[in-house]
């Protein structure tokens, strides 16, 4: 999943695009080795360590990893979408958003 | 929840495919959840005569069923080709035949006490299409005379995970005539996490393609594919919200409920806040080097967020 994600992030490292990660349960050493290793390259929530915190608990994740898709208005669009579906979740929202700034700006 | 817990949740979620077969009693070689108290009895029974109980019957009739079981799982491992293996399972007919001669056998004996456990062993059982007329009629009889036995909970446990409509109706009846109020409650608890299931895996199936529908069908049966097909996913989410407020309803402040009514809340939570359509709830935290982080500054960008756990 590590390589699908980088290479999302950085394709469309010059959009409005952001990809967070919330992760529960690792220790921060590991965590801060997986930066360094080039392995995870976006921002992401400390949930906790060792157990479910209080965002993965409120937004009832029951099995991971679990993805949301939003888009530029907050809304949740796409869930548990992987690879590929992931890929074009995004791809869809960029262009909707990129076709209603040009509305704006005529 | 600790993270063994959740790797194996992931493990037990499987495909989709997977998921509706699995929660069905599977296809036609597995047996039922629940033989009821007839497991374990061997094959040296004596043979039924004249003046066995209605429970003997009972027992030989899921020995019966036990044998031809092993006698289909032979001819699968026997069966060289795909196509063979295919001849096979269409020729067997599943638990119906056997479902059959226990209605007959209750129909017999209609207060005995055998008649509980072996009407659960009906709902309890998978096989073809017809099946769910047999089942139909188990429900009736349960309905009419056994709401209230303290061994039906026992017999229908873990129905709720069954798509079969008749079962659906038993639980519904359950949940709403019990004369014991947790009884009502855990059922409805039980069937309301069924609906919201059932529309996890009607949105799966709506997605199929041909052949794909084609093998679930005989796996569970045309009726069940069908009405899957044809449900209102968005309805189905409706109901499960309107049936989660019942639950809190009846059960906050009930002693020994607190659980339900937990996580009947957060279940309503995701409902309402975390479907598809719903403004993404505020997120607001630390990132590892201790700097806030908040969702809400990121409008005007398309996010992905990936909970997740490296392990």
């Amino acid at each position: 999943m590590y390589p699908h994600e980088r290479s999302l992030v950085n394709r469309l490292k010059d959009k409005p695009f952001v990809l967070f990660g919330i992760n529960t349960g690792d220790e921060k050493s590991l965590l801060r080795k997986l930066i360094n290793d080039g392995e995870v390259t976006w921002p992401f929530w400390i949930d906790d360590t060792g157990k479910d915190g209080p965002i993965t608990q409120q937004w009832a994740v029951e099995a991971f990893p679990t993805i949301y898709v939003l888009d530029a208005k907050g809304v949740i669009r796409f869930k548990d979408v992987r690879e590929e579906e992931m890929d074009h979740a995004v791809d869809t929202l960029l262009a909707e958003l990129e076709e209603e700034s040009k509305r704006k700006e005529s | 929840m600790n993270s063994t817990n959740i790797r194996h949740r992931i493990a037990a979620a499987g495909a989709a495919t997977m998921l509706i077969v699995s929660g069905c009693g599977g296809g036609p070689a597995k047996p039922p959840a629940n033989a009821g108290p007839v497991s374990g009895s061997g094959e040296n029974k004596p043979a039924v005569t004249a003046n066995t109980t209605p429970q003997e019957k009972f027992d030989a009739i899921v020995a019966e069923r036990e044998k031809a079981v092993r006698q289909v799982q032979r001819a699968l491992n026997d069966a060289q080709t795909r196509e063979a293996q295919q001849a096979v399972l269409d020729s067997f007919e599943g638990d119906t035949p056997f479902a059959r001669q226990i209605l007959e056998l209750v129909d017999s004996v209609p207060d005995d006490p055998v008649v509980v456990p072996a009407l659960g062993w009906v709902l309890q059982s998978s096989g073809k299409a017809d099946l769910e007329e047999v089942k139909d009629r188990a429900v009736d009889k349960l309905i009419a005379a056994h709401l209230n036995d303290p061994r039906l909970r026992e017999s229908i446990e873990g129905l709720d995970a069954s798509l079969s409509i008749s079962a659906q109706r038993l639980l519904e009846a359950l949940a709403e005539k019990s004369e014991d109020l947790p009884t009502r409650i855990q059922v409805r608890m039980g069937l309301v996490m069924s609906w919201k299931r059932r529309s996890e895996i009607a949105l799966q199936v709506q997605k199929f393609s041909q052949d794909q529908l084609i093998s679930l069908k005989s796996n569970l049966g045309e009726v069940v594919v069908e009405s899957l097909l044809k449900d209102d996913t968005t309805r189905l989410n409706e109901r499960t919200a309107e049936g989660l407020d019942a639950i809190v309803a009846m059960a906050e402040g009930v002693e020994g409920m607190e659980a339900i009514v937990s996580s009947a809340k957060s279940q309503l939570f995701a409902l309402r806040n975390l479907a598809i359509g719903a403004t993404a709830p505020e997120i607001e935290g630390r990132d590892i080097d201790g700097n806030e982080l908040k969702l809400s500054d990121f409008r005007g960008r398309v996010v992905v967020l990936d909970f997740w756990g490296h392990w």
